[in-house]
C-alpha cells in the first residue's frame, strides 16, 4: 500500500513538472506581446487624456463666452417673466 | 616536516585567505551593490505614481483634473548649434533665448530646459529634429477653466521630496484624499529588456487620489467672477471678494476674489494672491453687522419691531466721543424697522444699549462671530472677540453699529445666513461628496451648528430687511417685482489709531427671494474710488448678480412693479 502511495506521488510530480515545462513554454514568447500591448495602452491612455483635455477647453465658459463675444452675443438685460401675472386690481 | 612542505603549506594557506577575503569582500562588504546591480538585471523596479483626484463642481464639470505634460531637457555636449537651438525653443518654452544659450553653454550632461510643456509644442519642437533635446513625461495638474475659482481650489507645488502637494484652497485641505498613495512593481524581463510574463512580482499597487464633488455651480462662479471684475474696474477699487450660500445646507454655491492668480503659473505670484481673502482677512463689517445685533435685541425681547428709538433726535455723546449718523441727518422717534432702513448709528446705540454687553456677546457667541465657521479651505483664520472685562460703553455702542469689531467675510456671511433659514446657521461647505477611485460616493451631509435666533425673529427681521431694501438707500438698484432682504455697508478702514475717511470697504449682504431664500450674498468691494458708499458700489453689483440668478433659477417676479 505504502510503495502504491510513493509510485502515483511520484507520476504526480512527474506529471506536473511536465506541465510546468510545458506551459511556461507556451507562454515565455508572450512577454513579446504583452509588451505591445502594454505600449498600446500607453498610447491610447495618451490619446484618450489629449481627447478629454480637448473636449474640457472646448466646453469650458471661459471659451464660450469669449467665442460668443466674439460673436456679437450680448447679455440679456432685461428677462422677460412669462409666469405669475397679477390681478389688475392689485396692480396700483 | 621538511622547510620546503611547510612553505608548500603555508603557500596554500594563503591562496585559501586570500580566497576567503576575496569572497568576504564580494559578499559583505559588495553585497548590496551587487545585489542592486543584480536586481536592476533580473528585473525592473517601477514607481507606480497614482493619479491626483479630480475636483468637479456641481455639474460633473472637472475644473481640476489631470494632463501628462513634458519636460523639456538638453546634453549640451551634444547640442551643436547652440545659438540656432536656443532662438527656436525659446518661443515654444516662453523664456529668453540667452538664457536657453547660457543653459546649453554648460559643461554637463543633462540640463532642465523647461517644464509643463504641453504636447502640441512637444510635438512642434521635434518636428525640428534638434540634436540633444529630449523630453521627459511629467504628470501635471490642469485647469479647463483657466483660473476660474483660483481661490476656493489653491494649486499644485512641490514638497521637499519633489512630490506633489496641494497648497491652500481645496488641493490644500483635501490633499491627503486627492494625492492617493504610490506603489511599487517589480517586472521580471528577460536579456532584451522584454516582460517575461510567467514572473509577473506586483510588491504593492498604487491607489489613485479620491475625487471631490463641490457644491459649487460651474454657471454661478463663472457669473460672479465676471460681474466682480466688472464691478471693481467701474468703481475703481483696489478688490473685492464675493461668497454666495444655501442658507439651507449651507453649501457654497460660489466665492471669488481679486486679485487672483493663474494656477498654472503660481511660480509667478507673490505668496499673498496665494491666501483667500474671504475665509482669511478680517475686516470691520460696518452696517452689515447691524443685522445681527438687531436680530438678538429682537430675539431677547429688549426691543420690538415698532418699538421706538428714544435717544435719536441727534448726536450721542458717550465716553467722550460724538457718535452721528453716517449722512448727519436724525429721525427722533423712529421704529427698529426704520433704524436698518436709514442704518441709522444713534438707533443701533439705543439697541445696544437695551441690549446690554453680556447678551450682546452671548448673541454674538451663537452667531459664530469669534470663531471658525469649520468651512472646509485650508487657511481659514478668524479674529478673537474681546473678553467681556475689556469692553468700556463706547465698545458696546460702536460694536452695535460694526465698528471695532472684526470679522472674516465668511463668519461674517455663515451669521447672517442664519436669518434666510429660520433662525439656524449651518456649517459652510464647499465640498458634497468625496469619490473613491473604485466610485464609492462618500456624501458629506449638511451640518447644522445651531440656532442663535428664533424662526419668528428671523420672520420679523427678514421683513426688516425687505423694507431695508425697498426703501433705504439701494432701493434704486433693486430688480423690480422681487422680495429681496438686504443691508448696505460703508466700513471706514482704521489707520494708525483713526480711520480714514476716504477709504472705505462697501459691503452689501442679502437674500432672494425673502419668502424662501435660495442664496445668501455678501459683496465686498475694497476702496471704491468712484463711490465710498456701499449703496452705490456694493449693493448695485449684489442686486445685478441677484437678478442674473433668480432668471437662473427660474424664478419670477412675485410683485407688481
Amino acid at each position: 500500500m505504502k510503495r502504491i502511495s510513493v509510485i502515483i506521488l511520484f507520476f504526480i510530480i512527474i506529471v506536473l513538472s511536465v506541465v510546468q515545462v510545458v506551459v511556461a513554454n507556451s507562454i515565455s514568447t508572450t512577454g513579446i506581446i504583452l509588451s505591445k500591448l502594454h505600449k498600446e495602452i500607453a498610447t491610447y491612455e495618451k490619446e484618450n487624456g489629449k481627447l478629454k483635455d480637448e473636449i474640457l477647453t472646448q466646453s469650458s465658459y471661459t471659451r464660450i463666452a469669449s467665442i460668443a463675444g466674439e460673436l456679437g452675443y450680448v447679455e440679456a438685460k432685461s428677462p422677460v417673466s412669462l409666469s405669475a401675472p397679477l390681478p389688475l386690481a392689485l396692480v396700483q | 616536516m621538511s622547510w620546503r612542505f611547510q612553505a608548500t603549506f603555508l603557500f596554500f594557506i594563503f591562496l585559501l585567505l586570500c580566497v576567503v577575503g576575496r569572497l568576504f569582500y564580494w559578499q559583505v562588504v559588495r553585497a548590496d551593490e551587487l545585489s542592486a546591480i543584480g536586481q536592476s538585471q533580473y528585473g525592473q523596479r517601477i514607481k507606480l505614481m497614482p493619479k491626483r483626484g479630480e475636483i468637479r463642481t456641481s455639474d460633473g464639470f472637472p475644473i481640476a483634473t489631470n494632463t501628462i505634460s513634458y519636460l523639456a531637457f538638453a546634453n549640451p555636449k551634444v547640442v551643436s548649434q547652440k545659438e540656432k537651438t536656443a532662438i527656436l525653443l525659446a518661443p515654444f518654452l516662453e523664456t529668453e533665448v540667452a538664457s536657453i544659450s547660457s543653459a546649453l553653454s554648460l559643461n554637463r550632461f543633462w540640463i532642465a530646459l523647461g517644464s509643463k510643456i504641453s504636447a502640441e509644442k512637444k510635438e512642434s519642437i521635434e518636428k525640428f529634429s534638434l540634436e540633444g533635446i529630449g523630453f521627459e513625461e511629467q504628470p501635471s495638474r490642469f485647469y479647463p477653466e483657466a483660473s476660474t475659482a483660483a481661490k476656493i481650489l489653491g494649486f499644485v507645488g512641490k514638497d521637499e521630496n519633489g512630490e506633489d502637494k496641494g497648497y491652500f484652497g481645496l488641493e490644500g485641505y483635501y490633499d491627503r484624499q486627492l494625492r492617493g498613495k504610490s506603489g511599487l512593481a517589480v517586472q521580471v524581463i528577460d536579456a532584451v529588456g522584454r516582460p517575461i510574463l510567467a514572473r509577473m512580482d506586483d510588491n504593492s499597487a498604487a491607489i489613485n487620489g479620491r475625487s471631490l464633488n463641490l457644491h459649487i455651480d460651474r454657471s454661478i462662479q463663472f457669473l460672479v467672477e465676471h460681474e466682480l471684475k466688472k464691478g471693481i474696474e467701474k468703481y475703481g477699487a483696489q478688490g473685492g471678494m464675493i461668497g454666495i450660500l444655501n442658507p439651507k445646507t449651507g453649501s457654497v454655491l460660489a466665492m471669488a476674489a481679486f486679485p487672483s492668480y493663474d494656477q498654472k503659473k503660481y511660480n509667478d505670484y507673490s505668496a499673498e494672491v496665494f491666501k483667500n481673502p474671504f475665509i482669511t482677512d478680517s475686516y470691520e463689517p460696518g452696517s452689515t453687522f447691524k443685522p445681527l445685533i438687531m436680530a438678538s435685541a429682537l430675539d431677547s425681547g429688549v426691543v420690538k419691531a415698532y418699538t421706538k428709538c428714544s435717544i435719536c433726535h441727534g448726536p450721542i455723546l458717550l465716553g467722550g466721543y460724538q457718535i452721528k449718523t453716517w449722512n448727519d441727518q436724525y429721525h427722533p422717534n423712529m421704529t427698529m424697522t426704520d433704524v436698518i432702513r436709514y442704518s441709522d448709528n444713534t438707533g443701533m446705540v439705543f439697541v445696544g444699549q437695551k441690549l446690554g454687553l453680556k447678551r450682546m456677546l452671548g448673541y454674538l457667541n451663537r452667531f459664530g462671530i469669534g470663531e471658525p465657521t469649520g468651512i472646509d479651505l485650508q487657511g481659514e483664520a478668524t479674529p478673537d472677540i474681546r473678553p467681556e472685562e475689556s469692553w468700556y460703553p463706547i465698545d458696546v455702542a460702536t460694536a452695535s453699529f460694526g465698528q471695532g469689531v472684526s470679522v472674516t467675510a465668511v463668519e461674517l456671511l455663515s451669521a447672517f445666513s442664519s436669518i434666510a433659514n429660520d433662525g439656524i446657521r449651518m456649517e459652510p461647505h464647499i465640498v458634497a461628496a468625496v469619490v473613491t477611485p473604485d466610485g464609492e460616493k462618500i456624501t458629506i451631509p449638511a451640518k447644522e451648528i445651531n440656532r442663535p435666533i428664533s424662526a419668528p425673529t428671523a420672520k420679523v427681521m427678514t421683513e426688516i430687511l425687505v423694507n431695508a431694501v425697498d426703501k433705504g438707500e439701494a432701493k434704486w438698484a433693486k430688480p423690480k417685482g422681487y422680495r429681496i432682504a438686504g443691508k448696505t455697508g460703508t466700513a471706514q478702514i482704521p489707520v494708525e489709531g483713526h480711520y480714514d475717511p476716504s477709504q472705505t470697504i462697501a459691503s452689501f449682504m442679502g437674500f432672494a427671494p425673502a419668502d424662501d431664500p435660495k442664496f445668501v450674498m455678501l459683496v465686498v468691494v475694497d476702496r471704491p474710488t468712484s463711490s465710498i458708499y456701499g449703496s452705490e458700489t456694493a449693493a448695485p453689483l449684489f442686486f445685478t448678480i441677484a437678478k442674473n440668478l433668480l432668471t437662473y433659477y427660474g424664478i419670477g417676479p412675485t410683485e407688481a412693479e
